[in-house]
């Protein structure tokens, strides 16, 4: 990962931000969450956004990730204008070249493990006989292979998060948000879902971005952007 | 796709059971009332017309008195004619009370009508002229059995008949009023006197054209013929029966309308549920790439699913709950007929609405963002904020409309009531949230968490459009019942204490009947059908034909009754007639208009002498004195009206008894509109037994709903309970939330079921109905209550502090 920072003039930008903004009206008072936020992200880099609670970071990965509309500012992620991007273009994406993983309550309850984490790749229309091996592999991998038939009411917490991480992973995506995954899990639990992440993004290039509260989490980054009061106040790199 | 809609259907069965049953019920119900009018319309004609069944012209004599001998030679050559059938009708003495004979020649007894026998048999009719059938009513009055023998009396003739079958209340026996008896014409001559030698008399020829043939032609024929030129030549289902039946099916209509806006309201309803758990599967759908087509694919085959499922089972309810209510209300044995049409487009509807309810939360979710969705926090439209203001506005503008414009009131009455319920379902949220906004102030826990829950959770804004919408038309439709059976209650307390007596003589001597014990006043009058022709309407109406006819009736009066008294015996040859102000209000009539009047075939210019007003009558009664008709249409007095000042019974037998020589006919005014009495009861009846389905329905849809709701809120208790809320405290919040969804709906609907009053009365204008505002205010209150507080009792009655725990996550 270090090598290819170094010489970053080779490797590609998959994600640029260029002064969002985000405000919220309720009655009469407006507040703005972001303030104007440049953000880039490189090809297979792993980026942490960290702040206090209400600093706005949560909500500058939701405009990232196209989940949320800036009020001002363009996106641009993996060379697409996602404010001009049509539904239909976005979903493609997203059934492809992004995923986003949610702190907790990410997967249909009424789905199983294997249906929940093949979901993506079901809607893409893909043939089951296609990508079958391929589950099995992120499963075994995430070490969900022997919970492929309980549903989600009946996994642990972390089982849970590794479910969706398996679900983001499973369509071979470029970049994977994550909305403070370790959030809802034991110091344990989330050292080793942080272990998981850092080896998805070391091994298989997949760039990562991901908001945590955690600063011990953020370590495992290989830059950490700070934000504050809607601004980025520092970006820290390995 | 079909996957994840299966499994959101089997995720939740006790919610996707409701779903079907509840569109099922409502599909039931969009049948039953599609299939109402008809049938009631069925049920009336089918009492007017026992008489005469499938026959399309009826030859009768100008009085009671005459009767027809040897008349069907000439007919027989006329061309056109399918059957003739000739019937002698009388009505005779058994005991103390009269019972109506119908004769027919041997073989011809079903001839208009079928006979269901229930015990006996139809054959003794063939093999002996003094062989009887009657109904089961009358054999239970009369404690009559097969065999037993009938002793009869006419004037002084007695005569001995035996019963050889009892039949059930259909065909000729449905309009069992006064009680009938089929015989054959041989055997019921025998109580007349007089007969011309080997002559089989009748009074009444019934005829049957073929088909194709011109009704009105033959019918003039048959009039120019000698021996029928002198006798009225009518056709059997005539206009007054159509406007009968049209104006007593039209209540069953409106209260049609408003209970099938309520079902797709229901239905509309049942897929708003949950709404906001339905936005969070889309929002997880949409993060893992869903389009916009595969999202709106899985619900929408969930919903066809359902909506199949509930149409299936809906249309076989259908025909249980439509024939159940009929059945139990109008007649047990009239064979309603079950449309196929009716019932596919019933179904169709309810398939549909279920169909588009459930792309709602789909379109609101499509507005917002995925991050909206996921925290079911979209921003209502500008459009939706604008609406309300927009409807209420427009609800003022045609309420105005329908008040300051007359002539506009009837039309715009159906903006109104449209406008208004829609108001009503989309404002009533609003009303609840701003009430709770000023709860929000106090100091009380419960109450303070009652106002935020309200304000800020959707599943408030359902139950109370709901409730309040089912709660209006509850209120409605048990009012109309209420109404109609207290100005029932009226018409009878008003008729119980006169008698007619008919087949007198013009010049009959009152004083004879004054000298009864009992009797008050006697007045003689014609009391007749005739029609009336004006600008814009053509209608058959009562003809009360004295000079009296103000003391007999309560009337309202518009022009001063001291003038309509002067018209009426110093007519100076105008020929006055006295209307219903309904004419006024309908049609525009005003004193000193021309109108032309049919009466036993002859037509006369009349002149309109004055206004009355009567509530029951429907404006289709005419008022005018008894020489005025004897001078313009040669009709004589015939009938004597006695006023009863003691036992009506006891006073009708005492003058059969007095006048038995004079053969008149004595019944009191009850007995002889019975069958009108018993169909417009069941009417009412069928409008009662339409509140109570209703009002069940909605209550028990609004309660499912509350509870469905509640589950989704499960999170917010256990926060509360973590926040050391107390059980009791989050009970009181529950029970308060209850309350003022009760007390909204409550105080809407009771204010909105004024104006709605007007409308339906106006619209009924549509109908050729005109009525005085009418309101019950204390029917409406008890509904209103017994609903609101039934749905403010649900978290006692449930006992919902008893499921109250920290939940894990």
């Amino acid at each position: 990962m270090s090598d290819r920072l170094n010489d970053s003039d080779k490797v590609k930008t998959v994600l640029k931000a260029q002064g969002i903004k985000k405000s919220f009206a309720s009655g009469e008072v407006v507040a703005e969450v972001l303030k104007g936020i440049d953000f880039e992200l490189l090809e297979g880099e792993f980026v942490a956004i960290v702040g206090e609670s209400g600093s706005g970071k949560s909500t500058l990965l939701y405009i990232l990730a196209g989940i949320d509309k800036p009020t001002e500012g363009s996106v641009s992620l993996l060379g697409q204008d996602i404010s001009s991007a049509s539904d239909d273009v976005l979903a493609a994406m997203r059934r492809r070249d992004f995923s986003f993983v949610y702190q907790f309550d990410n997967l249909v309850p009424n789905l199983t493990v294997y249906e929940n984490v093949t979901l993506p790749l079901m809607l893409d229309k893909r043939k089951e006989a296609d990508y079958k091996e391929h589950v099995h592999e992120v499963l075994t991998y995430l070490g969900l292979a022997d919970r492929l038939n309980s549903y989600p009411r009946q996994l642990s917490g972390g089982e849970q998060q590794r479910a969706a991480i398996a679900r983001a992973l499973v369509t071979n995506p470029k970049i994977i948000f994550l909305d403070e995954p370790t959030g809802s899990l034991d110091k344990e639990r989330g050292r080793q879902v942080m272990e998981l992440l850092a080896d998805i993004n070391r091994t298989r290039g997949v760039a990562l971005v991901m908001v945590t509260h955690s600063e011990a989490h953020a370590e495992y980054a290989s830059r950490t952007v700070r934000v504050s009061d809607g601004a980025i106040v520092e970006t820290l790199r390995e | 796709m079909f996957k994840l809609a299966f499994r959101n259907i089997a995720s939740k069965p006790l919610r996707s059971a409701v779903t079907v049953l509840a569109i099922a019920v409502a599909v039931a119900m969009i049948f039953a009332m599609l299939s109402f009018s008809p049938a009631v319309y069925e049920y009336i004609f089918s009492t007017q017309t026992a008489a005469s069944g499938g026959s399309d012209i009826v030859i009768s004599t100008s009085s009671s008195s005459d009767r027809i001998t040897d008349v069907t030679k000439e007919l027989n050559g006329l061309e056109g004619i399918d059957y003739i059938c000739p019937s002698l009708t009388l009505y005779a003495l058994l005991g103390n009370e009269y019972v109506q004979l119908r004769g027919f020649e041997v073989g011809k007894s079903e001839m208009l009508q079928s006979i269901d026998v229930r015990q006996g048999s139809l054959s003794g009719l063939s093999e002996h002229e003094d062989d009887i059938v009657i109904s089961s009513a009358t054999a239970e009055k009369y404690d009559l059995h097969i065999g037993d023998r009938v002793e009869l009396t006419l004037g002084r003739q007695n005569v001995s008949f035996y019963v050889c079958a009892i039949a059930d209340k259909s065909g000729y026996f449905l309009n069992d009023a006064p009680n009938l008896i089929l015989g054959r014409i041989e055997g019921i001559e025998r109580l007349l006197t007089a007969l011309p030698i080997g002559d089989k008399i009748c009074n009444e020829i019934y005829i049957k054209a073929k088909a194709g043939v011109d009704i009105d032609g033959l019918m003039e024929r048959i009039s120019s013929m000698q021996p029928y030129s002198s006798m009225l030549v009518q056709r059997t289902g005539g206009s007054y029966i159509k406007e009968q039946a049209d104006s007593l099916s039209a209540p069953v209509v409106l209260a049609g309308v408003a209970v099938f806006a309520l079902a797709i309201a229901v239905v509309v309803l049942l897929f708003m549920m949950s709404e906001g758990e339905k936005l969070s599967f889309i929002s997880k759908l949409s993060v893992i790439g869903a389009t916009k087509g595969q999202i709106a694919g899985v619900f929408l085959i969930e919903s066809i699913l359902l909506a199949m499922a509930g149409a299936v089972i809906g249309s076989a309810l259908a025909v249980g709950v439509f024939v159940g209510i009929l059945k139990l209300t109008l007649s047990s044995t009239i064979a309603f007929g079950i449309s196929a049409w009716r019932l596919f487009l019933a179904a169709a509807i309810g398939f549909f609405s279920a169909v588009v309810s459930s792309a709602l939360p789909i379109f609101r979710a499509f507005r917002g963002t995925i991050r909206q969705n996921q925290l079911n926090m979209q921003r209502r439209s500008r459009l939706s904020r604008a609406l309300c203001p927009i409807l209420l506005a427009l609800c003022a503008v045609s309420v105005a409309l329908e008040f300051a414009v007359p002539s506009l009131t009837a039309a715009v009455s159906v903006v109104s009531l449209v406008l208004l319920l829609v108001t009503l379902g989309v404002c009533v949220a609003s009303v609840l949230r701003l009430s709770a906004r000023g709860l929000q102030r106090s100091a009380n826990p419960s109450v303070k968490v009652a106002a935020i829950n309200i304000r800020r959770e959707g599943r408030f804004s359902r139950s109370v459009t709901a409730l309040t919408v089912g709660m209006t038309v509850s209120m409605l439709l048990f009012m109309a019942w209420s109404l109609t059976q207290s100005v029932f209650g009226d018409y009878v307390a008003d008729f119980s204490d006169l008698i007619f007596v008919t087949n007198v003589r013009s010049d009959v001597d009152l004083s004879r009947f004054d000298s009864i014990e009992g009797v008050d006043t006697a007045t003689k009058i014609v009391w007749k059908q005739g029609s009336l022709k004006g600008e814009g309407f053509d209608k058959t109406m009562n003809i009360l034909g004295s000079r009296d006819a103000l003391g007999l009736v309560d009337f309202g009066y518009v022009t001063p009754k001291q003038e309509v008294q002067r018209l009426l015996n110093d007519d100076g040859g105008q020929g006055y007639v006295f209307l219903d102000n309904a004419l006024s209000v309908l049609y525009g009539v005003k004193t000193g208009d021309r109108l032309t009047l049919t009466l036993d075939g002859v037509e006369s210019e009349v002149t309109v002498g004055g206004i009355l007003q009567h509530r029951l009558f429907s404006g289709n009664y005419i008022v005018m004195s008894d020489e005025v008709i004897a001078k313009r249409f040669g009709t004589m007095v015939d009938t004597v009206v006695i006023k009863a000042d003691k036992d009506v019974d006891g006073v009708a037998n005492e003058l059969r008894a007095k006048f038995a020589a004079n053969n008149y006919y004595v019944v009191d005014v009850l007995t002889a509109y019975k069958w009108e009495m018993e169909s417009t009861s069941a009417v009412f009846d069928l409008i009662g037994t339409l509140a109570v389905v209703v009002a069940l329905f909605i209550f028990v849809i609004t309660v499912f709903a509350s509870q469905a709701g509640r589950t989704s809120a499960e999170k917010n208790r256990t926060a509360l309970l973590n926040a050391g809320m107390s059980k009791r405290a989050l009970w009181g919040a529950e029970i308060t939330e209850h309350c003022l969804v009760a007390a909204v709906s409550l105080v809407l609907s009771f204010a909105l079921s004024v104006l709605l009053t007007a409308c339906l009365i106006h619209a009924l204008r549509l109908f050729g109905l005109y009525f005085e505002f009418m309101y019950e205010a204390w029917v409406v209150a008890v509904v209103g209550l017994i609903m609101g507080g039934l749905y403010a009792a649900v978290p006692l009655a449930f006992n919902f502090k008893k499921s109250y725990s920290i939940k894990k996550r």
